[in-house]
């Protein structure tokens, strides 16, 4: 059961760290370990094969962990039947026998893993919908809420505060007044 | 293997002769091919110039245990995966 072990002979404390785990998962009865007999029922029949990504019995499809904790589906009789005739020579199994033992163990094969599911198209379009909401309930705040605005806000109340601003030299340095020829009495060039 | 597949490397031939072996003494035809694929997705960008330098380092181990390639069995496409709309009327 522990095959981890077996490739991995430079790592021999996690090594047999993942064994002992691996034994306590597939013999069920994990020291003070109520969680592990609690998803071995959620698992049903299926066959714990592996450490998997964290020693957890779940299957998943990933990648990067492409060897997950145990096998796919349960164990029915049709299966039983092949996975004798696996202990045997492969060379006697058939192509659609080598897919179903494929297909017992594992839900997608990598390369359907990789494929576009086309999921962007509906983030994408519901997020658009959020953002038009957003500015249609601008556009009516705008429209039916505010009040007007003061009116100081008019062009020629604008010019007059500028002129007020050049008149007291504010920022003389950097700013505003520094931008002012005071001989030519226009903006300097 | 997990272990193997998440290191930043491409496993040497010989590795993979040893896992397939491995895997050959606890009867798990889906264990081999699943690694291979493995191997396959971990050539990464160079798959091209790697995975067929792999291939064909192990095909006399592939030949003795009777272990078929992903691509033998139809598995380098996606088979049962949704098909892509832009494909669905042609």
């Amino acid at each position: 059961m522990a095959f981890n072990s077996l490739l991995t002979k430079g790592k021999s404390f996690t090594a047999l760290k993942n064994a002992v785990q691996i034994q306590q998962l597939a013999n069920g009865h994990s020291v003070g370990n109520a969680m592990a007999s609690m998803t071995k029922e959620k698992i049903g029949s299926r066959e714990i094969v592996g450490f998997g990504l964290n020693g957890q019995p779940y299957y998943f499809d990933k990648l990067d962990i492409p060897m997950p904790a145990i096998r796919f589906k349960e164990i029915t009789p049709d299966i039983q039947v092949l996975r004798e005739k696996e202990k045997g020579d492969w060379k006697k199994l058939s192509l659609e026998e080598k897919k179903a033992l494929y297909r017992y163990s594992f839900c997608q094969t990598l390369s359907e893993i990789k494929a576009p599911t086309g999921d962007w198209k509906g983030v994408v379009g519901v997020s658009f919908f959020g953002i038009s909401i957003a500015l249609w309930l601008f556009l009516l705040l705008k429209l039916y809420v505010y009040p007007p605005l003061p009116v100081t806000f008019e062009p020629e109340r604008q010019k007059a505060q500028l002129q007020r601003m050049i008149d007291l030299r504010m920022n003389p340095i950097d700013g505003l007044a520094s931008k002012w020829d005071y001989e030519k009495g226009k903006w300097k060039e | 293997m997990n272990d193997l597949c998440g290191m930043d490397l491409v496993p040497e031939p010989k590795i993979v002769i040893a896992a397939l072996k491995a895997c050959r003494r606890l009867n798990d035809i889906a264990l081999a091919i699943r690694f291979i694929e493995a191997v396959r997705e971990k050539c990464g960008s160079k798959q091209k110039e790697i995975y067929p330098y792999i291939l064909q380092e192990i095909r006399p181990t592939l030949d003795e245990l009777g272990i078929n390639t992903p691509e033998e069995l139809g598995y380098d496409k996606p088979e049962l995966a949704l098909p892509n709309v832009y494909d669905v009327h042609g």
